[in-house]
């Protein structure tokens, strides 16, 4: 499977873009991106201050896309930090490697969660004892943030892979979509355009589900 | 494509950030109004942050060793494979040396040739050391060629145990203004607001927040309130229009062009555009062709560029207006 993926980032990342239709370039460390081109020439110590480096927003971002009560996370930043490395070769430094790390953990965890559905579907089990969001869990978060957020994690898992990262990108962790465009290398009117057929399927879940209208509910703002 | 489907994106990142003027948030919400999906990209997407802040305290804490392996001593040869090979080789040769001149040796010998054999046709290794859930596994297999890994041998058993605490989180996008804590700015803004006096932007802001909850009547006497005690300020005006596409949603043609057309009487800015628009389509609504030609001829010459020129264009073309 890291293999199929970094196949995959590679065709992708050696995609010709054409900077005239991308957006501006968010500021990129000039030294974290020096660094990243030397742990791709194989240097051990550069690989591991780099490594150090992307660690925690690699896990951060697989615990979110996976869900708290989802136990395979250890599993899954293994294999997003060595597609990350594999990857290595292929980054152009036109972003912060922590995000293009950030990147490849979402299409990672995509990708598991796709494979587990899959296999859910097939062994024909209606509810997986891993999905079921771990409300305990989240001290203090509200149940409704998590329902919302488990309702974008279902959503996907559904939508065609172009569709549910730029939406992974720009949801969760929140770039701006000249972020989205320079980190994935499309151009910024086929991010709107992916982001505006999502969000189309994201109306029609919330219109065809009336129970799901009280997700965009916000809390109850104290008087 | 409708007019409602032109999500302002770029203000929700903005208000994100902290950084939405009271007449960008006053064309935020009425776009999110009437637009669902972008109310849930909103909200979902301060869900989001907090919990990507709290992630990554926790991944910084080093609750989460990913890359801790098993402690071992660094042993001459890398592979478990090649070590058996040498040694077996290196008995071989004394074993031999010691057959050539004791043939009591020499059933031995044949039991370590039989070992020997079993090893080179890839009979399965053992782990290596490192224990089933640790990531060691992954880098494990890649020391076996069954993932290819660019860094070295050595590499992977420096990469062991480092304390995660130590990590350097670069490109967070937390604003400045709202690191350690989880309240969002646009609800704390509302949070503060009975602490704050009871000034227009506060007043908006709490119209704003019952908006969001869709508590419309509490929204539209906050916004009255707005507008009846302080006419002159800047969010009284853009009040006007955040009513207007109100009604105009709720399907009150004639209230949403009055608002409408109060604004456009001295209004400025931005929200010109929205209200020029949203006076159009309340003419539309209320079957005033004439008034609605001369409204999307506005939209038209004063708003060439804007995404709702091209439905302009098309209602005038329906309605035979060159």
């Amino acid at each position: 499977m890291v293999r199929e993926l970094m196949v995959e980032d590679r065709s992708f990342s050696e995609r010709p873009t054409c900077l005239g239709e991308i957006g501006p370039a968010p500021k990129v460390d000039r030294e974290t991106v020096r660094l990243a081109h030397v742990a791709a020439l194989g240097n051990a110590r550069a690989t591991r201050d780099l490594i150090r480096l992307v660690q925690p927003r690699v896990q951060a971002v697989i615990r979110i896309v996976l869900g708290s009560g989802c136990s395979d996370v250890e599993d899954v930043a293994q294999q997003a930090i060595i597609a990350f490395i594999q990857a290595l070769a292929g980054f152009r430094g036109e972003c912060e490697p922590s995000r293009f790390a950030a990147r490849i953990a979402v299409r990672i965890a995509m990708a598991h969660r796709r494979r587990i559905r899959a296999s859910l579907r097939r062994r024909d089990d209606l509810v997986d004892p891993d999905d079921v969001p771990s409300y305990s869990s989240a001290s203090g978060l509200s149940i409704l943030a998590e329902r919302r957020r488990a309702l974008v994690r279902e959503l996907l898992e559904e939508l065609p892979e172009e569709q549910s990262e730029s939406l992974a990108l720009r949801i969760i962790l929140g770039w701006t979509l000249d972020e989205v465009s320079v980190t994935t290398g499309a151009p910024i009117n086929t991010v709107r355009s992916r982001l505006r057929l999502a969000k189309e399927a994201l109306r029609r879940r919330i219109e065809a589900d009336p129970a799901l209208s009280e997700m965009l509910q916000p809390e109850q703002d104290e008087p | 494509m409708s007019i409602v489907e032109i999500h302002p994106e770029d203000l929700i990142d903005k208000e994100l950030r902290g950084e939405l003027s009271s007449v960008e948030l006053a064309r935020l919400e009425a776009h999110v109004a009437s637009c669902s999906t972008c109310g849930f990209e909103r909200l979902t997407r301060v869900d989001f942050r907090d919990q990507l802040e709290s992630e990554m305290r926790r991944s910084r804490a080093g609750s989460l060793d990913v890359f801790k392996v098993s402690p071992r001593p660094i042993r001459v040869f890398s592979s478990r494979r090649t070590r058996v090979a040498v040694l077996v080789l290196a008995a071989a040769i004394v074993m031999s040396v010691a057959a050539a001149a004791f043939p009591s040796v020499r059933q031995t010998f044949r039991s370590l040739s039989m070992l020997s054999e079993s090893t080179s046709r890839g009979s399965p290794p053992a782990r290596g050391g490192f224990s089933r859930r640790q990531p060691g596994d992954m880098f494990a297999k890649a020391s076996r060629g069954e993932v290819t890994l660019l860094a070295s041998t050595e590499f992977l058993r420096d990469a062991g145990g480092f304390p995660a605490r130590e990590c350097i989180d670069v490109g967070s996008r937390v604003p400045a203004s709202t690191q350690g804590t989880s309240v969002p700015e646009h609800r704390a803004v509302v949070h503060n607001a009975g602490v704050v006096s009871d000034g227009p932007s506060v007043l908006f802001a709490r119209a704003s927040a019952a908006l969001r909850r869709h508590d419309y009547s509490i929204a539209s006497s906050l916004f009255n309130d707005l507008q009846t005690r302080f006419a002159r300020s800047v969010e009284a005006r853009a009040s006007h229009v955040v009513l207007g596409r109100l009604a105009l949603d709720r399907g009150d043609a004639e209230r949403a062009f009055g608002l409408f057309q109060d604004f456009l009487i001295d209004g400025t800015g931005p929200l010109v555009e929205e209200a020029t628009v949203g006076r159009a389509r309340a003419l539309e609504m209320l079957g005033r062709t004439n008034d609605e030609a001369s409204a999307w001829s506005v939209v038209v010459s004063e708003f060439p560029d804007s995404p709702h020129a091209a439905h302009a264009r098309t209602r005038l073309e329906a309605l035979g207006v060159r």
